[in-house]
Parts: C-alpha cells; structure tokens; sequence
C-alpha cells in the first residue's frame, strides 16, 4: 500500500525512505507524510491560472532538478547576532544545531528543540498538531514541507507558563554547489493561558536555494503569542513561507511579518480564530527594490463569534520590484458580532514598482463590522516640498517620508532588539538616510 | 543693497501665466505687507519665492542677498535663510516636530558651517522658541501638524521661523482662519522676531493682520501685477473701501502711488 503510492514528482525524490519507515519515524508521521505527499502530487506546482497563484509564478521550480538538503556537514555562515537576547534555536538547512543554540532557563515543561527528536521521542506532544492543516489545505508547497521536511524546531509551552525572554528560531540556509530545496518545519505550541515571543529569521538563502517553509502555531484558549518573521535572503533565492496559526478562545496573536530580502518570495499566512473572544493582529512591511518579487497571501478565518482581526501590511517598492498582498477575510455562519479590518497600502518609489493589491471578504453572518482599504501611492509632493522648503535637500526629505511611512508598522514590534534592527533595515534603504540619521 | 529685489517677474503654473511683472524692493529690517483679493496672484508669488516646483518664471529677475534666487532649490533657499510659513501647513504623519526640526536646522548650520546642534542643545532652543508662540510642548513629540488644529499648524510654522531664524520671512496668509487671540499671538511672535537683519514679507488678504504687525510698506497685488504701493494707511483705506475700490477709480488709484 505505502510503496503504491509513492509519487514520482522530481521534488518528492527523496519522500520514498521517509514513507517506508528507513528513518525510524513514528507511524503517524510516515501516515501523515503519505497523505501530504498524495496531496502534492495531485495537486502539481501552481500555475498562474491559478486563483491563488494568478500574479506569482513558479514554473521556475519545475524546471531544476532540485535535490533536497542532507544534514551539513561543512562550516556554517556565522550566526547573526542575538536580537533579542533570548532563547536560540539555529536551524540550518532545516536541520537543528544543538551546539549553536542556546536553551539554558527555560522554565520547566518547556520543550525546545529538535522536531524529529520530538515525534520520535515525545510524539504525545507533535501527533496532535502537526500537519493538523485546516486552512492551507490546497497548498502544495505546505503539502510538499510535510511530505519531506527532515527536521526543524518543536516550541512547546504547557499551560500557565509564560516565557520571559523571546523565543529566537534563526534559520539559515547554507551555500550549496547544486540546487537545492530546504524544508525547515516548525510547530509551536503556546497552551492554556501561557505567554510566549517568537522570532523568527531566516536568511542565507542564495541563487541555488529553494527555501520551502512551514510552520504551524496553535494558541490555546486564553494564551498569548507575538511571533515575527524575518526573511533576509539574497536577492536571487527562492522562498516560500507557511504560517498556520489556529487558535483558541480569548487567545491573542500579534504577528509581524517582515521581507527584506528574497528574490521570489510568497507568505502564506492563515489564521483561523477557533474560539470565541479571540483576537488577531497582523502586521507587515514588505520592502523591494530590483526585480524582487513578494506576494503576501492572508487569510483570516472567524469560525467563532467575537473576534477581532487587525491587519495592516505597508509596502515600500523600489526599482522594477512587485508585490503582491491579498488578504481574505472569511466570517462564519456563527461568528457573530465579529469585528475585523484589513488595511494594505503602498508607497511605489519607482515608476517601474508595481502592486497588486486585493482584499476578498467573505461575510456569512449577519451582525459583524468588516472593514479594508488598499491604497498605492507614490510620495506625497506637497509633503517633499514642505520638508524641502524647511532646508532638508530631496533625498533627505524623500527619506524622512518613507521612513515615516515604514515605522508606522516597526514601531509596534515589541522585541527592542528586533524593532531597532529593523529601523536600521529601513535606514539602509534610504538615500538620505545620512542626513537624517542623526535626527531620528 | 535690497536684500530682495524682483525685477519684473513673470510667473506661469502649468501653462498660464499667473505673475505679469512684478517689480518689488525689500530692505533688510524692513516688513512689507502684500495685500489683494483671492485669486491676485499672492500664494502664487509666495510658492515661486520658495522654489516649489511647477511655478515656472517666465521672465524676470529675483535677487536675493546679491544672488540670483532663482539658481537655487528650494532647500537651497532655505538654507540662505528665506523661509515660507505655510498657508496649509502640511501634515507629515509618522515624522515627530522634533525630528523634523532637528533635520532642518542642523542641514542649515552645516551651511552656514556652523555645528550641529546636540540634542540637548536642541532642546534647549526649542523650549526657548515654544513661548514665544504658547505651543504646548507635548506638540513637539507629535508627527508634523498631524492632528493639529488650524490655529497649532499656523503657531507651528511660526515656532519653527523662530527655531531657523530665516533673514527672509515670507508669511503666507498666516492669519487665513485664526481667532483674535490666536492671532494676537502669532502676531506677537513675529514681532519678536522683527530686527535690523531680517525682513518679512506678510501676505494677507485681511488688514486685521496689519494692527498688529505693523508694516513699513503695503503693496496692492491684483491680476498678477502691483497696482498700489504705499505705506500703512494704503491698507487701512482698502479695509474701509474693499479692492472693488481700485477698479472704480483707477486714475485716482494711479495719482495715489508714492
């Protein structure tokens, strides 16, 4: 039965000895990857006639005979400094790194570590949730991660505990000298009425990488979870992220989600707010220039009554980039007196920018406030001018605009290392950053 | 030497020409007021004097300090001390007053080749300049006229003439919308201002303005051309008459000119 289905897609090579058993996983993985792997097969890459995939393209990916990352054996790129002076968990090419993390004053209960150590060794804490999909269902890249991932990080955090210092998953992605896919998977789980601060970077992917990530969150009831992303790969890498997050009631996420860098880049982000009372904050700043393409793709679910969902993702779009934002807000026949908002806007830098920008709400109950804007826009003149007149030259001006227009969402990061790293992200940026640098 | 000095300036935005001429002398010290009905050609005159983009010269001179004005951008001008306050203020979100402030002032020390302010010196000056215009402090920590009232915005542009120290102030209807007692005190905050080195130039479509900064000129701008020129009582005689005085008899108008 198991050897039937083995599916022969070119990125499902290796998926073989994972669904035979050769690794020693527990049943429920290798079932898990089974179903995962005939998903991926069936449903194929996305082409732009697809829905979901009308403006990001990925033929690219069909056509290179991608080998997926075996554990690393040759030095790494030195580890970025700490940002949060936290918990750390160095991932690389998907594989954990023990002697690079740091894990010492965790409280008690805590696991943090490896996720094949944890379904093997302690599946009680993975079989309940992992490939638990239930929005990003025909999503084959969440399909093909669960098919084949090796490894990655498991965050589990029993009930009533809270995390003082941030969580840090650094992911990095080696060089490789042929094309290759990683497979980085995480699970956090934050439970009843515990507290946690996730970040999670990723970086190092280059021309020959295909990072292919997932990760899945759960919040129980009454937790609390600030999770930021961070992806900093090299303008030609490849990246696309999943982040599931499913959670309870009177629970709280408050996600960041940052690009920098990555030269095709997709964010799935899919929250379903399982019970009632919980509440969604879902930011983002996405900042291109070149010809890098970022496409946002958001889903919120209400399946309980109310909720509250925020959204707001800025775009600073340099050179001849695009980005893509798409946010879909679903409200379930149930989810009375739900109130969700959705902004996305959009500062175009050049003339060659261009955005797509499209909200999609989707209202099946009848007592709730649903709101979105989208706007694309260039700098303000009258505001350039202004600044201009007041003895600042052009770039400077122009800077202290954009700037303005990206700390809106920055400043709302809670981790002071995080949020001063990414101001000086933005800085960089910026022509004119010289001349007003010092002011700020 | 003037310190301003137009030589029959022709200004034209997209095309049309606004400004047909304007001849207009300006000493150091001295404060002229431009008065006029809407639509005369006075923000126009104010925008093109502070470099914005799109107000084109078609002819004419501007010499300001011994140079050719028009050489220069706007923050260029800013920097060789002419400063505009704003008819319509505008809103910056996200830049703090502070930041802001701190920006201009130190692009026009490095200039004059004089330091960087610290931010304590900075602080320092800025608390000093506040009363002059009774601006709550807690203003300066907001985003750039975001949120302001119309009479804050108009206080602010005054503050920061205040923090730049301009040699040349072009004040574009600053008293468009204020109260009596807003207007009293940015009034007050001009005047204290006033000195030997630093000239204004008060646009204003009302005289009201006029009691309280007391011109030493008052030009009459109307079509795009000065018709009037004279001293205080000229703008006292257009409050009791209205500009529809100055179409009713021109000759006598002519016969008026100094």
């Amino acid at each position: 039965m198991a050897t039937a289905t083995i599916p022969t897609h070119p990125l499902l090579a290796g998926v073989g000895a994972l669904l035979d058993g050769r690794h020693g996983e527990p049943g429920f993985l290798a079932e898990r990857r089974r179903q995962a792997a005939a998903s991926f097969t069936e449903l194929g890459l996305p082409t732009r006639r697809w829905e979901e995939w009308r403006f990001t393209g990925v033929k690219h990916l069909g056509e290179v005979p991608w080998v997926v990352a075996e554990r690393g054996r040759q030095l790494l790129p030195m580890p970025r400094p700490s940002l949060a002076d936290g918990h750390r968990l160095v991932v690389a090419d998907g594989w954990l790194e023990p002697e690079l993390s740091r894990l010492e004053g965790l409280p008690d209960g805590v696991f943090a570590g490896s996720l094949a150590d944890a379904a093997a060794h302690r599946p009680e804490l993975v079989e309940p949730h992992l490939a638990r999909h239930d929005a990003l269902t025909d999503h084959p890249f969440v399909a093909l991660n669960a098919a084949q991932f090796r490894d990655g990080v498991l965050l589990w955090i029993p009930p009533g505990t809270v995390l003082d210092r941030p969580v840090e998953l650094e992911l990095i992605a080696r060089r490789h000298d042929r094309p290759t896919v990683v497979l980085p998977r995480v699970l956090i789980v934050v439970g009843r009425s515990s507290q946690a601060t996730v970040v999670h970077r990723s970086s190092g992917g280059s021309a020959d990488t295909f990072t292919c990530a997932a990760t899945e969150v759960v919040i129980e009831d009454g937790a609390v979870l600030d999770h930021y992303s961070v992806i900093d790969d090299d303008q030609s890498a490849t990246h696309i992220a999943s982040l599931e997050v499913r959670q309870g009631r009177d629970s709280a996420l408050h996600s960041g989600a940052f690009t920098l860098g990555g030269g095709l880049v997709r964010n799935d982000l899919a929250v379903t707010l399982r019970g009632t009372g919980a509440d969604a904050t879902l930011d983002g700043l996405y900042l291109t220039a070149g010809s890098q393409h970022v496409d946002n793709h958001l889903l919120v679910r209400h399946g309980a009554p109310g909720g509250t969902s925020r959204q707001l993702y800025k775009g600073i779009l340099d050179g001849s980039s695009r980005a893509v934002f798409n946010g879909r807000i679903v409200v379930d026949p149930g989810a009375q007196k739900t109130d969700a908002r959705q902004s996305n806007r959009n500062l175009l830098l050049s003339a060659e920018a261009l955005v797509q920008s499209n909200p999609q709400l989707e209202i099946f109950a009848d007592d709730v406030r649903c709101t979105h804007g989208s706007t694309i826009g260039r700098l303000d003149e009258d505001a350039v001018f202004y600044l201009r007149s007041r003895g600042l030259d052009r770039a400077a001006a122009e800077s202290l605009l954009t700037w303005a227009f990206a700390t809106e969402v920055v400043d709302r990061i809670r981790v002071p290392g995080l949020r001063d790293s990414l101001r000086d992200a933005v800085l960089a940026r910026l022509p004119g950053s010289a001349q007003i640098a010092e002011a700020l | 030497m003037s310190l301003l000095e137009l030589k029959n300036l022709h200004v034209a935005v997209e095309g049309k020409e606004i400004l047909h001429g304007i001849d207009l002398s300006v000493g150091a010290g001295e404060v002229h007021a431009i008065m006029g009905p809407n639509g005369s050609g006075k923000s126009t005159l104010a925008q093109a004097l502070a470099g914005r983009e799109g107000y084109e010269v078609t002819a004419g001179e501007v010499h300001y300090r011994g140079r050719n004005l028009l050489e220069l951008d706007a923050e260029e001008r800013a920097r060789e001390g002419l400063f505009l306050a704003f008819q319509y203020p505008v809103e910056i979100p996200g830049v703090s007053n502070t930041y802001f402030l701190r920006a201009a002032l130190n692009a026009i020390r490095t200039h004059r080749g004089e330091p960087e302010l610290d931010a304590m010196d900075f602080l320092t000056l800025v608390r000093e300049r506040m009363q002059l215009v009774r601006l709550d402090e807690a203003l300066l920590k907001r985003p750039v006229n975001d949120g302001f009232s119309g009479g804050e915005k108009k206080r602010n542009e005054i503050f920061q003439m205040a923090v730049l120290e301009p040699t040349l102030a072009v004040l574009d209807e600053t008293d468009s919308g204020l109260d009596i007692d807003a207007l009293k005190i940015v009034a007050d905050g001009v005047n204290s201002l006033r000195g030997p080195d630093r000239a204004f130039l008060v646009i204003t479509h009302y005289q009201r303005l006029l009691n309280h900064i007391v011109p030493d000129f008052v030009h009459v701008l109307k079509d795009g051309r000065i018709v009037r020129s004279g001293d205080r009582e000229l703008a006292l005689h257009l409050e009791e008459q209205g500009y529809e005085w100055l179409e009713a008899e021109p000759a006598a108008a002519a016969a008026a000119l100094p």
